[in-house]
């Protein structure tokens, strides 16, 4: 029973702690931003490799999720013989939502994953402590690029998802359920807000990137040097990336969505 | 070489991002639609104005001609004063219209509709509209119906 | 004050991890220009004793003198700055391994000096050169036999005259023809560039053959220290145990345990 108590403490513990180093190392990296300025090389690596090459996946399942969208909408709406305001409810449900939330989660397991298994290995080659020696950093020389890349990538990845997913709906609703090409648009642009729902979606996503991102090069920095840390590493940054995204969203969702107008 | 193939692949990924953030702003959403050419204010006041929101349109024989820019309670005359943008295309219109607010198909939104007067004089920027007509409250609707048909249960 | 005879100082050092005490009342000079060797057994705190030394770990006591400058009281750019005169080689070679052999030696440079790349490509093949590797420069780090990556860590090491180069265990998992290469390389690059050398190794043999001073390691402390005749003729027992290569003596053979007897016989094990 006592045993119980103590782990859960010193679980508790552990997890404050590691959430201390992370603030930290969030800290570190904002400052070492300048240095990287004569290095636009190392950022321009990272985006390719990080917001690049997630774009595939990014544009598969935004056609897929924008022709669920359109058809799940569909079956609903037709009920109600509201079917004219598919378009609407296919670009806010994107805009608003699934847009931020699926680029992050994606990002999260593919470009998330492979970060904190690329760090966590080079620390257990003791490739971050030869850096080190060499008297320079890794935190501005391979964290920050990383870290930058991530950032600028989840939004630009979000606003994308959100397009295609609109124009994946807008080919399902459209050529193949019949409905009539002027009203998906003009229902759409009616209805969607510029500030409220284009551009909270952006901040979301702005968000999300932020702390994904974090999270990756600090668990991949932080993990224990063998492959079995380095493997526990990597799946605790998609779960944790994950489940923080959830919140977050369900956290800026109720802040900027609420239906209280001031 | 590899290095100019990266950067070029950068560049469209970050150009495709801002092509996207158009096609969301311009196509998807209401951004172009939203902003009213060189807008003059003219206000209006209502027993009720229901569900009428702050950005909903003012039109004229269903034409956009304007957005409600201000929502606010009168505490002289306990009636909701709203003041509207009118886009200057349309600065002839008469002094004497008037201003109602109806419903959008069945549920939707809320707007103004204008009815235009017989006056020569036109409105200008800070006049006010003095007939009004408020917006029609669901539930009065219901209890005018139901306060009708036990009138007429009673005569019968 | 800068010591003219030793570059790095140890007094009486005490360095505990994950609360075992791995060093305690440790004292050590490392002559400058000679190449000094610690030996001794596995997980005696040879390591600990390098990382003391780069300032990756701080000391719980003691005083640490590098050229005149306390180690652990730097602050994080000093650090830096003093890291930048010394070389390491660690013993899996820590090569970056995106990079190519080339790029990897070229890495301190392009970090801190702003050399034209003709003069950078001058200085690499020069270094690569002297540890025999010039024509394997495009391979990748993988592409490397266990030797080979050793001598491009090396070259990488002193690709930037450092005043002081620090070897972990740079014999250990090579074949002999590999071995001897890095024993001729650590003496000639010691003497030809003026340097220091620091070798932490359990290789006996290859220790004797290099070492101008020999300390050798044992109960977080030093046991012993002297020339190799000193060391090789010493009457001390534990000096002897480890250099006449005795599998049981003052370290013992068996690891702590309970009585055999009453091990054996019990139905499992007690907590």
């Amino acid at each position: 029973m006592i045993s119980v108590i103590r782990k859960t403490g010193e679980f508790s513990l552990s997890i404050l702690a590691a959430t201390g180093r992370a603030a930290l190392l969030l800290l570190q990296l904002v400052v070492n931003i300048p240095l990287l300025a004569r290095r636009h090389e190392l950022l321009l690596e990272q985006l390719y490799r990080v917001g690049v090459l997630t774009l595939p996946i990014i544009v598969v399942a935004a056609l897929f999720v924008g022709m669920v969208l359109a058809l799940q909408g569909y079956n609903t709406l037709i009920d109600f013989g509201a079917e004219s305001s598919l378009g609407l409810l296919v670009a806010l449900s994107l805009c608003r939502e699934l847009g931020p939330v699926l680029a992050g989660l994606l990002f999260a397991g593919r470009a998330g994953a492979a970060l904190t298994a690329e760090i966590g290995l080079m620390k257990a080659t003791e490739q971050l402590a030869g850096m080190e020696m060499m008297a320079v950093d890794p935190v501005w020389r391979i964290l920050l690029p990383r870290f930058l890349a991530g950032v600028i990538s989840v939004p630009l990845l979000a606003i994308l998802f959100s397009a295609i997913g609109v124009i994946g709906g807008y080919f399902l609703g459209v050529s193949v359920l019949g409905i009539d090409q002027g009203v998906f648009w003009s229902a759409m642009q009616q209805g969607v807000d510029f500030q409220q729902d284009v551009m909270n979606g952006i901040y979301k996503s702005f968000v999300f990137g932020l702390l994904i991102s974090l999270l990756a090069v600090f668990m991949g920095y932080d993990a224990s040097a063998t492959p079995a840390g380095v493997a526990a590493a990597t799946t605790q940054t998609v779960v944790l990336s994950s489940l923080i995204v959830l919140a977050m969203d369900f956290s800026l969702t109720s802040m900027m969505f609420s239906r209280v107008m001031f | 070489m590899k290095r100019q193939f990266v950067e070029i692949v950068v560049g469209v990924f970050v150009i495709a991002g801002f092509v996207g953030l158009l096609f969301l702003s311009f196509s998807v959403s209401n951004l172009n639609s939203d902003a009213i050419s060189d807008p003059y204010q003219v206000s209006a006041r209502f027993d009720n104005i229901g569900g009428l929101k702050v950005g909903a349109p003012v039109t004229m024989a269903g034409v956009t001609i304007g957005r409600v820019r201000k929502i606010a309670l009168d505490t002289d005359s306990y009636q909701a004063n709203i003041v509207m943008d009118i886009s200057d295309e349309y600065s002839k219109l008469p002094v004497d219209s008037s201003a109602s607010i109806y419903t959008q198909g069945l549920l939707g939104e809320q707007f103004v509709s204008l009815e235009p007067g017989g006056e020569q004089r036109y409105l200008k920027e800070g006049d006010r509209l003095r007939l009004t007509q408020s917006a029609v409250i669901l539930e009065n609707l219901i209890g005018q119906l139901l306060f009708n048909n036990s009138a007429k249960g009673a005569k019968q | 004050m800068t010591d003219s005879e030793n570059l790095v100082v140890l007094t009486d050092i005490r360095l505990s991890r994950a609360g075992k005490t791995v060093l305690d009342g440790l004292n050590l000079t490392v002559p400058r220009n000679k190449v000094t060797a610690i030996i001794g057994p596995s997980g005696v705190g040879k390591t600990s004793l390098l990382e003391l030394i780069g300032g990756r770990l701080k000391p719980d006591q003691g005083y640490l003198l590098l050229d005149g400058q306390s180690v652990p009281d730097l602050s994080r750019g000093d650090l830096f700055k003093l890291r930048k005169k010394l070389g390491m080689l660690f013993q899996g070679g820590a090569l970056l391994s995106d990079l190519n052999v080339y790029e990897n030696i070229a890495f301190p440079l392009r970090e801190h000096a702003r050399l034209p790349e003709p003069v950078l490509r001058q200085l690499i093949l020069m270094k690569l050169d002297m540890v025999g590797l010039r024509g394997a420069r495009q391979l990748m780090p993988a592409e490397l036999s266990g030797g080979m990556t050793r001598r491009v860590a090396l070259a990488r090491a002193i690709i930037m005259d450092p005043a002081m180069v620090m070897y972990d265990e740079p014999f250990t998992g090579l074949d002999p023809i590999s071995k001897a290469i890095i024993v001729k390389l650590i003496r000639e690059l010691n003497h030809t560039l003026g340097m220091t050398s620091i070798v932490v190794t359990h290789d006996v043999a290859e220790a004797m053959q290099i070492a101008d001073y020999v300390y050798m390691m044992g109960d977080g402390t030093v046991l012993a220290s002297g020339t190799p005749a000193e060391i090789e003729g010493s009457q001390r027992d534990d000096v002897k145990q480890f250099m006449q290569g005795l599998p049981d003596g003052p370290v013992h053979f068996h690891y702590t345990a309970d009585d055999y007897l009453a091990d054996l016989f019990a139905d499992d094990d007690r907590q």
